[in-house]
């Protein structure tokens, strides 16, 4: 068998296996910037997509809850936190009936019970047929038709598959479909028609163990779709002054609200990698030039014997990307580690919309990372070669005579 | 002609001002079975006409020509194939790479440029010529001063120079130890490749064909058998 060919990148690796403790040192740092750079990526990325996918699902201009019940849609929507609000079911009509809206709709919110009756809390979500222009739309790609009485869909965390049966207050429901993941607190809701929702209420009545209970005109929210040549600030104040029991909240003030909240995570994420970024860069060239000094005979030897700075440049720059290639690889690794199997849990300790992006943009954010992460290795050791290049051969052989 | 030195000088200055002349107006020439020692006191100048041959310093005047051409007319990537093709190097003190095996500090020079095959082969011959046959795994720091000196002479071997640059080869060196690799060099010499040798050991003299004296920078050169006569 013959034996390896000492060419450049071989000399480097053994460079760096003859120095194991401080090429393992580097290869930390550069793997912590790795998992900041990618990891943080990825969960911008990933709350952007959430944020964005949140925006096209809502649908409505407005959604008309009881007066200070925001904290709960809030929770409701973003955090998956079953939540009960309720208001009287007279409002809708009237709304409906105003001057500038295109389309209302009502939804129930009922939040199960962490009990034996139910098989596990979650938020139930009654929505009329008829009227219905937010969810319906969601379930185009799960199902065909419209879902009868007495059928549930389920968001896509809730442990049930289409064909099961699920419980709630004591009675079966069957799952007639499951949602595509959407980063919202609706990734582990339950829907159903408002009739079921009703029979519900009913059922959770007569067990007395849920509030509304006894209530048979009680709704949630009201989601209105505004006509395009309304002012929508107009049309809030109408419903402020008209009803002093419910609370006006606007789409677009709700999603810059979760904006607002993102870019502070994403500033951040991107000062704490800018900073890491440069620490790690000052360590690995601090690291290189100590290193460098070192290895003044070794590399004046080289050139003994007929290495060109070229080749020379060319040894601690290979030796350089070696480890920061090294690092990069145990970074995004340990990253991926995390951030795939772990999602559901950041999701949920986020409390923002958190939705995975496609494979594209896994990909392109990853490439973003690579380069990012391993470009550290030959900026840091620029100087090293620049003095090098620099370097008199004769005079550094004669040093240690 | 193998080597041509005319008038080469070599000052080291401070803010433009000469601190001193380490060789002046050097001249001598060397043919393809030469054995030249250089030899002169510490300071005295022997090390650096030794690096102003081996492209590693650059003469302050004087021309150096190898096989005809002018070692500093060239750029640096020449110089470096020079080195590479044509010269063998030993430099004073240890010089091995720790990281290396024996055998791979010796086939070091035949990958720092483009060459077929493993060098292995001939790696293996050229230890087993110095006496170390069986040591071609051992790192350096499992080896003696007399044995790592050896690695070097077959390291510089390696791409059979034609002329081999040997500085202080022997310092530090037993008695024994400092024979063997004067007979060595005697033997690589009949082999057609020339040597030029600085030390200040005169007993090293009588392997040699000719003898330079170095004394404050000045050369001469000085009949052989008045020292091999000692």
């Amino acid at each position: 068998m013959g034996a390896k060919r000492l060419n450049v990148p071989r000399l480097a690796f053994l460079n760096i296996v003859h120095r194991p403790v401080r090429a393992i040192g580097l290869i930390v740092i550069v793997a912590a910037f790795a998992f900041v750079i990618f990891g943080g990526n990825m969960l911008n990325t990933s709350l952007k997509t959430g944020i964005d996918n949140m925006a096209d699902r809502l649908g409505a201009d407005l959604m008309v809850i009881p007066k200070g019940a925001d904290q709960n849609l809030e929770n409701s929507l973003l955090r998956s936190e079953p939540s009960t609000f309720y208001m009287e079911d007279n409002i809708v009509c009237r709304l409906a009936l105003m001057d500038g809206v295109e389309k209302a709709s009502y939804q129930l919110f009922i939040a199960s019970l962490d009990a034996a009756c139910c098989t596990e809390p979650v938020q139930l979500i009654g929505y009329d047929p008829e009227t219905d222009f937010i969810i319906k739309p969601w379930m185009v790609n799960s199902m065909t038709g419209e879902l009868s009485f007495g059928d549930v869909v389920v968001g896509n965390l809730v442990l049930a598959e289409p064909g099961d049966e699920v419980t709630f207050f004591g009675q079966p429901f069957k799952v007639a479909a499951k949602l595509d993941k959407t980063g919202m607190g609706f990734d582990s809701s339950i829907f159903m028609t408002a009739d079921t929702a009703q029979h519900m209420i009913d059922l959770s009545g007569e067990r007395a163990v849920h509030p509304a209970g006894d209530s048979q005109d009680l709704i949630s929210a009201v989601f209105l779709k505004i006509k395009n040549d309304t002012d929508l600030h107009q049309i809030v104040d109408q419903i402020t002054k008209s009803y002093e029991n419910v609370e006006v909240v606007i789409s677009d003030d709700f999603m810059s609200n979760i904006s607002n909240k993102l870019n502070k995570t994403s500033g951040i994420t991107y000062v704490v990698a800018i900073f890491l970024w440069i620490a790690a860069i000052l360590v690995l060239l601090f690291v290189f030039s100590i290193t460098f000094n070192e290895r003044k005979r070794e590399f004046a030897l080289l050139a003994a014997l007929g290495a060109d700075r070229k080749r020379l440049t060319g040894i601690i720059m290979c030796e350089s990307l070696m480890i920061a290639a090294a690092g990069t690889i145990c970074g995004i690794f340990i990253t991926g580690l995390i951030l795939f199997p772990f999602q559901t849990l950041i999701s949920v300790s986020m409390e923002l919309p958190y939705l995975m992006p496609d494979f594209m943009s896994i990909i392109k954010n990853l490439f973003v990372s690579v380069v990012i992460s391993i470009s550290m290795g030959p900026i840091a050791c620029f100087y090293s070669a620049m003095r090098m290049s620099k370097t008199d051969t004769y005079f550094i052989l004669r040093e240690n005579e | 002609m193998l080597l041509q030195c005319v008038q080469v000088t070599r000052q080291y200055r401070q803010k433009g001002k000469v601190l001193c002349t380490a060789v002046k107006d050097a001249s001598f020439d060397i043919y393809k079975d030469d054995f030249i020692s250089i030899i002169g006191r510490s300071g005295s100048g022997k090390s650096t006409l030794l690096n102003m041959i081996a492209g590693l310093l650059c003469p302050t005047a004087g021309t150096i020509l190898i096989e005809g051409n002018d070692v500093w007319a060239s750029d640096e990537r020449k110089i470096a194939l020079l080195r590479n093709f044509k010269l063998g190097y030993i430099p004073q003190g240890t010089s091995l790479l720790g990281n290396l095996t024996a055998i791979d500090n010796v086939r070091l020079p035949y990958f720092l440029y483009k060459r077929k095959g493993d060098g292995v082969k001939r790696a293996k011959e050229l230890l087993e010529r110095v006496g170390l046959k069986g040591y071609e795994n051992r790192y350096p720091s499992e080896l003696s001063g007399g044995e790592m000196k050896r690695v070097a002479i077959a390291r510089a071997l390696m791409n059979d120079p034609v002329l081999l640059l040997a500085d202080e080869p022997t310092a530090d060196i037993d008695e024994e130890t400092t024979g063997s690799i004067m007979e060595l060099f005697a033997e690589i010499c009949s082999d057609r490749t020339a040597i030029l040798m600085a030390t200040h050991e005169l007993e090293n003299i009588k392997y040699g064909k000719r003898v330079l004296k170095m004394s404050s920078g000045v050369l001469t050169e000085e009949e052989i058998e008045i020292y091999k006569k000692r």
